[in-house]
């Protein structure tokens, strides 16, 4: 009998492990979508570490294909997760029935391994997988815009007239001189991300006395301004409440300010002065306990949205953009995210499209580009359809018209971002943001995500001995060993 | 007549070359996808083979790769050798206690006087974190210890811990929760495999024991231990041989996003980590570190193997020698003299 009991009780143990590995397993992918279809995120699949995990296990095979791709006429486009598809599906199925039937959409179903599935095809273009048009993230926009494998948008016939609406940073972004102009751009964004501060209304109230958007800018106009709101902030929550959840959010506020690239034109590493200033904030924000020290996208920092800043931690702010309100803040959010652009400019990501060299139909692939990032009325379609804010001035403005002058559910969507805002109006906020930005993206190089993603660990080090130059030198150093083509000066 | 003679070559008919064909895929594979390799990485270990925005540089290097990897070139630090410290570490920190525990729940297990209830149950639950991916609980724990996370949580609740503790600050703490899970893993597989190496012992050794008066401790260290030798010796080669590859547990734990840099400070980078840190932009140096690892897993089994041969058996052929030396000598001897 005790047999029985011993042997029924670990078969049901072996059942709940099992289970509790499918569970981890398929809820991953899920959550991983909501994460990565935000995109660019720089890990964008980190929803949770959980996510990375089952990823990298599940790499490789999981692409998903839909269409016909034995089809003699089969336009393949890849991308890593669902956006693309979606407008495909939408919108551009509804303006171009016929070049939409001969799309073949491959998924690979995640940003980690993207890369090393279309640089395997990229070098077989007899291969019947070989994308003719696929979608970039501004992370590695630049290896593949030097790479030589992608066609410009000239030689598909896109002029410079028609990209004259897309916001400069991002024509630059795509551009191999760093010009922006149509013969130099490899590749078209149709998403813009402009970099703001999104603060929580009930803990502005709480411990800002305000809700007010301009009143709340003046307290982040400067650094100095910053740190002094920071301070008041941990003061009159006793330490329940700081301004940010980790100060590695600080990240993308400094990087994207740096006047030179990593490299310059010799291969020689720079390290720019914001790079140092970013390593004194940090400091300042770790010395001061003006943030919980937690790690972007882990487990911790998205715990720090949803706390009441009394009882549980809460982060008053989140260095963010468009797509990161709509995608990664939580509910608490829903109503609440107050919008400012800050002490400096930034920007965080973007989606675009290229066409490849050895591309099956550059016209058609032209089509899908002009649809996607040129036409003023298509892109207004997607921003309606998907609530994307739209790489395009001119879409921009009209969108904004719309989202003000009527009041059906679309026009609701686009002015609230899709109801996460408190008071203004999503459109108006990102569109002034942009207006003001005057940012440099010619200094974006193909390896710097995986240098922005190692420098926490430097600073760090310098948070905890202080040396600044031994830390430097410690991260050149891993830029030189990791990129052996790039020197030490 | 022809019938019968065919009959006849029927029955002396050898059935070894179908051992032969059933033995041929694996050498199939194993040529294909191991030997084949492991050549051609040591030759790209000898160039300098880049990787730059799709672009490939190609040039013969001799040993530059190596010398760069070990900073004995002018400016360029040995990550190298500090990734293998950290995997050594890890690795013996993580082996220590996996083969004492699982030398004590073998002993325990197999030993007829002990009597432990439920052995089968034991030692199913011994072996079940095994089960479980590699990177999931690499994962599991990352959360579990992280700086809020619910054991940090509770260790603070308790008052063991001060509030703003994070276990992934300090290289101690980081190394050792690695170093735990690589236990946790797999001392249910090296207790299974000593409980078959302990059973394997002739009872009769211990019978002899048990009447002569010998106890527990006696037995176990001078029955069970020597004739187990062959069986830790074979533990510690896998270990050594896996412990040196590390890479999903560290790769998962306290790295910051690609950077296939384990925190604090690069200290839980492993050689295997570097390795993918490596091989999408400098594939001749990623081979070196793979030729490197290859001849210091070839060095410690060697070490191993040579240290924990059989000493007694050694002594017997070194006296013998030593006998027939002397007889040699005597013969000559006799041999002058006349």
């Amino acid at each position: 009998m005790k047999k029985k009991i011993v042997s029924a009780l670990m078969c049901a143990t072996m059942a709940a492990s099992l289970l509790a590995g499918c569970g981890s397993e398929t809820a991953a992918p899920a959550g991983s979508e909501a994460a990565s279809a935000g995109e660019t995120t720089s890990d964008g699949t980190a929803d949770t570490p959980a996510t990375e995990a089952t990823e990298a296990a599940e790499a490789e095979d999981t692409n998903t294909i839909t269409g016909d791709i034995d089809a003699s006429d089969a336009f393949v486009v890849w991308g890593w997760n669902d956006d693309i598809k979606k407008i495909l599906d939408g919108p551009f199925a509804e303006a171009n029935p016929d070049a939409y039937s001969r799309i073949v959409f491959v998924n690979s179903g995640g940003s980690d391994y993207y890369q090393t599935q279309i640089d395997a095809l990229l070098e077989d273009p007899s291969n019947k997988l070989y994308p003719d048009l696929m979608g970039l993230e501004i992370d590695y926009v630049q290896k593949y815009v030097q790479s030589g494998a992608l066609l410009s948008m000239a030689d598909m016939g896109i002029t410079d007239a028609d990209v004259a609406s897309q916001y400069q940073f991002n024509r630059v972004v795509c551009s191999e001189d760093g010009s922006g102009s149509a013969d130099a751009m490899y590749a078209s964004f149709w998403q813009a991300t402009p970099g703001a501060w999104c603060l929580r209304a009930d803990l502005c109230e709480k411990y800002l006395g305000t809700t007010d958007p301009d009143e709340l800018q003046a307290m982040f106009a400067t650094w100095k301004d910053v740190e002094a709101t920071a301070a008041k902030v941990s003061e009159a929550s006793n330490g329940a409440c700081r301004l940010l959840s980790g100060w590695d959010d600080l990240n993308r506020v400094f990087m994207n300010n740096r006047k030179s690239g990593w490299y310059d034109a010799n291969d020689n590493i720079v390290v720019d002065d914001q790079v140092k200033a970013y390593f004194e904030e940090a400091k300042l924000f770790y010395d001061n306990e003006w943030t919980f020290n937690t790690t972007q996208w882990q487990g911790d920092w998205y715990s720090m949205m949803d706390g009441d800043g009394v009882e549980s931690n809460a982060a008053l702010a989140y260095t963010g953009c468009p797509w990161f309100q709509y995608w990664c803040l939580s509910s608490t959010w829903e109503g609440q995210c107050i919008t400012i652009p800050g002490p400096q400019s930034f920007y965080w990501g973007g989606t675009g499209l290229a066409a490849t060299s050895e591309c099956s139909d550059p016209e058609l692939a032209a089509t899908i580009i002009k649809f996607f990032t040129c036409d003023s009325e298509s892109i207004q379609a997607i921003a309606k359809f998907n609530c994307d804010f739209v790489n395009s001035a001119d879409a921009n403005a009209a969108l904004l018209e719309y989202s003000k002058s009527e009041s059906d559910e679309t026009a609701q969507n686009l002015a609230s971002g899709r109801g996460i805002m408190n008071s203004q109006n999503y459109l108006e906020v990102y569109s002034d943001i942009l207006s003001g930005m005057d940012l440099d993206t010619s200094i974006v190089r193909a390896e710097d995500k995986a240098i922005n993603d190692n420098i926490s660990q430097y600073i760090k080090q310098y948070i905890e001995d202080g040396d600044y130059d031994a830390a430097i030198n410690g991260l050149v150093s891993y830029i030189h060993d990791t990129y052996s083509y790039l020197n030490v000066q | 007549m022809a019938k019968r003679n065919s009959s006849n070559k029927r029955k002396t008919v050898s059935y070894e070359k179908y051992g032969y064909l059933f033995i041929l895929p694996f050498f199939l594979v194993y040529f294909i996808f191991q030997l084949y390799p492991l050549i051609n990485t040591f030759y790209w270990s000898a160039f300098s083979y880049q990787k730059r925005n799709l672009k490939e540089t190609i040039a013969f290097c001799g040993l530059d790769n190596f010398k760069m990897l070990l900073g004995l070139m002018e400016g360029e630090t040995p990550y190298f050798l500090l990734y293998l410290k950290n995997t050594l570490i890890m690795w013996i920190g993580g082996f220590i206690p996996q083969i004492l525990l699982s030398l004590l729940l073998a002993a325990w297990l197999t030993n007829e006087q002990v009597k432990v209830r439920g052995r089968g149950a034991i030692k199913i639950m011994t072996y079940m974190p095994n089960i479980i991916t590699a990177a999931s609980i690499s994962v599991l724990f990352a959360s579990l210890f992280s700086q809020y996370g619910p054991i940090t949580m509770l260790l603070k609740k308790i008052g063991i811990l001060s509030a703003d503790y994070n276990f992934f600050d300090y290289v101690g703490t980081t190394r050792g929760l690695i170093s735990f899970i690589l236990f946790w893993m797999w001392y249910g597989n090296t207790t299974l495999i000593l409980i078959a190496g302990m059973m394997g012992i002739n009872p009769s050794l211990y019978e002899a024991a048990e009447i002569d008066g010998a106890n527990g401790a006696q037995t176990f260290f001078k029955i069970t231990l020597p004739l187990l030798k062959p069986i830790l010796l074979f533990t510690l080669v896998t270990s050594a041989v896996g412990g040196i590859q590390m890479y999903d547990i560290p790769s998962l734990f306290n790295v910051n996003g690609s950077s296939m840099s384990g925190g604090p400070a690069d200290s839980t980078t492993t050689m295997s980590m570097y390795i993918m840190r490596l091989y999408n932009t400098d594939v001749g140096r990623a081979a070196a570190i793979s030729v490197m690892m290859f001849i210091i897993t070839l060095i410690i089994s060697i070490c191993l193997f040579v240290s924990m041969g059989d000493k007694d058996e050694k002594l017997a052929e070194k006296q013998i020698r030593k006998q027939q030396r002397e007889y040699r000598r005597q013969q000559k001897a006799l041999k002058g003299g006349n």
